[in-house]
């Protein structure tokens, strides 16, 4: 009898959750699936997944799950396995740079029909200047710019103030960045941390405005070479083995996600991060703080870098419905909510002119300084290269091999060593 | 099956059709993975070869001859011995004093074998944070008392051992808990005779209780050895690996080598020799200690 029962509320529970998996919304007759990455700190998760409710709100015939993926480099490896399962999701938002692999693997559509349809070029000059080009390979556009960013300086104004530096005049040169950073950084009575004077984090992301600004080259157009052991290279780390070992004014081995915190738990008094952490770390710190472009070296220089849209091969239908959603995010008035919300650049231009960013940043001019770095400095592409994930990886354990070891003399071999790997990756396409 | 009769028969299919759902299981999700991942391990299978092509044992040779995998080979061995040693030693020292009747030892239980309910995500996560260096509770606590804070996940030679303290954390109660029903089950008029007899505290242990929780010791052993070899949550939420893959293990280098890189050949190749590594492991390890455990208690 129980078990009669038993089985009987089994079923019932199954049917239930069936029913619950597969209800859609009422009406709606294209259910796409789009999966994105948050790549800094701060609830951003929250932010995409009521805009994609906005939009599903919108208009009448698609309904859009959006799904959080984690990371850059988590959200890449589930696209990619989704897709090459034969289950690929019908957009996503992911590094701009992944574009090579995601074409080797024939995962995307170009999007050059659609912008067609949304007036072309005239469509396209609605764009921030500089976030396009790393969506276009062979003459075709393949992704549309989202979360766009440059990297930037942090700097805590009180901490500036302390030690009697102008904070209204942060550092411009490599040499100044190692002399603020000297009088910054803090020790305690038994000779441990208290603060450090900067804290670059290990990723090749904020390397690559070093070696660029050392007059240096990293990748080719191509994405089918790149460039560890050069005398630029070798200069970047004896810089940063300067701040770390011989100064002692910077961590030699500091995360991504962590340095965030550090900077606004007060332990570095200047910070290289993303502009996409900007209004996070403006809601979550007490202390004044700064915005500056990157201090310099032979080039005035920095990458940009961020997440796009890209349009994964599913059909005619869901693919125009997966534009629709591209289009609607991307107009000025949401893209503009997306900047507030993060500290990510606008990607249209119209979108400066939105009331309420616009109230925003003229209250806080700060906020426009990674978009001025854009447009004031010479600005060099985000690394691309096929093979993307493994040559990102090696370089970041390059870099934090090198600076995890105190022994200088080790630069020399580890670069020497990383290049051969990245050739050797990259074999087949050179 | 012309000895059994029609009964016999039909008790015997039916034993089959038991069995079946489950071996159906087994067969769909355990063996056939593991042929199918032997079967790739000798293609070219990536984003360079997108169609498979044959390549013999190309893939054990490069992986055989690449620095990466014998860094990677040597991490999982130091974290995989170290949990193994630390956790069965702690478990059954814990397993012996709370069996002593201690006072309220219901709490200690309790509190011991919290850490496995805690989702392993979250106890990740709060571990990270404890391990932050300078201002974590770790270096807090360190510099509070005057000492010398450690940078923990942040240098290569600190980083593998915070993440054996997490995994050890995590599951000593676990195995403090099977040793303790072991415990229960040694039967005190032995242990009484031996008091009788003269035999001091660490004798009754070392020639009684010791030997008769082998039957427990060695599945504790070997369920450890299949976990820690296999273990890569800690590590995936945590470290990635990193810093420098000085807490790159196995496991999450077959995910990165199939998952992050698409080297699907590669990473077969490794799921390939990991599979028959830990194979060999239990074969040997049931064919030599496994013989001479006392099973009936």
């Amino acid at each position: 009898m129980y078990k009669k029962i038993f089985v009987i509320l089994l079923l019932v529970c199954v049917v239930a959750l069936a029913w619950t998996g597969g209800q859609k919304e009422e009406g709606k007759t294209v259910y796409l699936r789009m999966y994105y990455p948050v790549g800094v700190a701060g609830p951003l998760a929250q932010l995409m997944d009521s805009m994609i409710s906005e939009f599903n709100k919108s208009q009448k015939e698609v309904y859009v799950e959006s799904i959080f993926a984690g990371g850059y480099m988590e959200a890449m490896d589930k696209a990619q396995t989704a897709f090459l399962a034969g289950n690929p999701p019908d957009l996503t938002v992911l590094d701009a740079p992944n574009l090579l692999t995601l074409l080797d693997i024939g995962a995307i559509i170009p999007l050059d029909d659609f912008i067609a349809q949304e007036g072309g070029q005239r469509y396209l000059d609605e764009f921030t200047p500089g976030f396009l080009p790393i969506g276009q390979y062979n003459g075709k556009l393949w992704s549309i710019p989202w979360q766009r960013s440059t990297p930037i300086m942090y700097y805590n104004r009180d901490f500036f103030r302390e030690v009697g530096l102008n904070p209204d005049r942060p550092p411009r040169t490599w040499d100044e960045l190692a002399d603020y950073s000297a009088k910054l950084a803090k020790r305690d009575g038994s000779g441990n941390v208290g603060r450090w004077g900067v804290e670059i984090p290990n990723d090749y992301w904020v390397i690559k405005p070093l070696l660029v600004q050392a007059g240096g080259e990293g990748d080719n157009e191509a994405g089918t070479h790149i460039l560890v052991d050069s005398k630029e290279m070798r200069e970047v780390y004896n810089f940063l083995y300067k701040l770390a070992y011989e100064m002692k004014v910077s961590p030699g081995i500091t995360p991504w996600s962590q340095s965030v915190s550090d900077f606004a738990a007060g332990k570095t008094a200047m910070l290289y991060h993303s502009t996409g952490a900007l209004t996070y770390i403006r809601n979550s710190t007490k202390f004044d703080f700064g915005t500056a472009f990157l201090p310099s070296f032979r080039r005035q220089a920095v990458i940009e870098g961020g997440g796009n849209f890209f349009l994964f091969k599913t059909n005619e239908r869901h693919q125009a419905a997966a534009w629709k959603v591209v289009e609607w995010m991307t107009r000025p008035e949401n893209t503009a909510k997306w900047s507030l919300g993060s500290g990510y650049i606008p990607v249209k231009k119209a979108a400066f002119d939105v009331a309420e960013y616009k109230a925003y940043t003229d209250e806080w001019p700060q906020a426009l300084v990674a978009y001025r770095q854009l447009t004031e400095v010479d600005v060099e592409r985000n690394m691309m290269t096929h093979r993307m994930n493994e040559i990102y990886d090696l370089l970041n354990v390059l870099d934090e091999n090198i600076r995890g070891n105190p022994d200088k003399s080790f630069i020399d071999k580890a670069l020497r060593d990383a290049q051969a790997g990245a050739d050797k990756i990259l074999a087949k396409w050179q | 099956m012309g000895l059994l009769s029609n009964r016999q028969r039909s008790n015997l299919i039916k034993s089959y059709l038991y069995i079946l759902p489950a071996f159906l299981f087994l067969l769909i999700f355990t063996y056939y993975p593991i042929f199918y991942a032997i079967f790739i391990s000798f293609f070219r299978w990536s984003t360079d070869y997108p169609q498979k092509v044959f390549a013999g044992v190309q893939n054990y040779v490069e992986i055989l001859k690449g620095d990466l995998f014998w860094k990677v080979a040597w991490n999982t061995l130091l974290y995989s011995v170290s949990t193994i040693f630390i956790s069965m030693a702690l478990g059954l020292f814990l397993a012996v004093q709370i069996n002593k009747k201690v006072r309220a030892s219901g709490v200690f239980k309790v509190a011991l074998f919290y850490p496995m309910m805690i989702p392993l995500a979250a106890a990740a996560l709060i571990w990270l944070w404890i391990y932050i260096p300078t201002y974590g509770l770790l270096d807090h606590l360190l510099s509070g008392l005057g000492l010398p804070t450690l940078p923990w996940l942040n240098s290569t030679e600190t980083a593998l051992w915070c993440i054996v303290a997490v995994g050890v954390w995590k599951h000593v109660g676990y195995y403090m808990i099977l040793f303790l029903a072991g415990l229960y089950n040694v039967p005190s008029e032995l242990l009484d005779a031996a008091t009788v007899e003269g035999a001091g505290g660490f004798h009754r242990f070392w020639r009684i209780t010791f030997p008769l929780l082998s039957s427990y010791t060695f599945f504790v052993f070997i369920i450890n050895i299949v976990d820690s070899l296999q273990s890569i949550d800690l590590v995936y939420i945590m470290t990635q690996g990193r810093p420098a893959d000085a807490t790159n293990l196995m496991v999450y280098y077959i995910y990165q080598q199939a998952f992050r890189y698409w080297n699907m050949g590669v990473g077969s190749t490794l799921t390939s020799m990991l599979t028959i590594f830990l194979l060999i492991c239990v074969a040997v390890i049931f064919s030599t200690i496994g013989r001479r455990i006392y099973y009936e208690v």
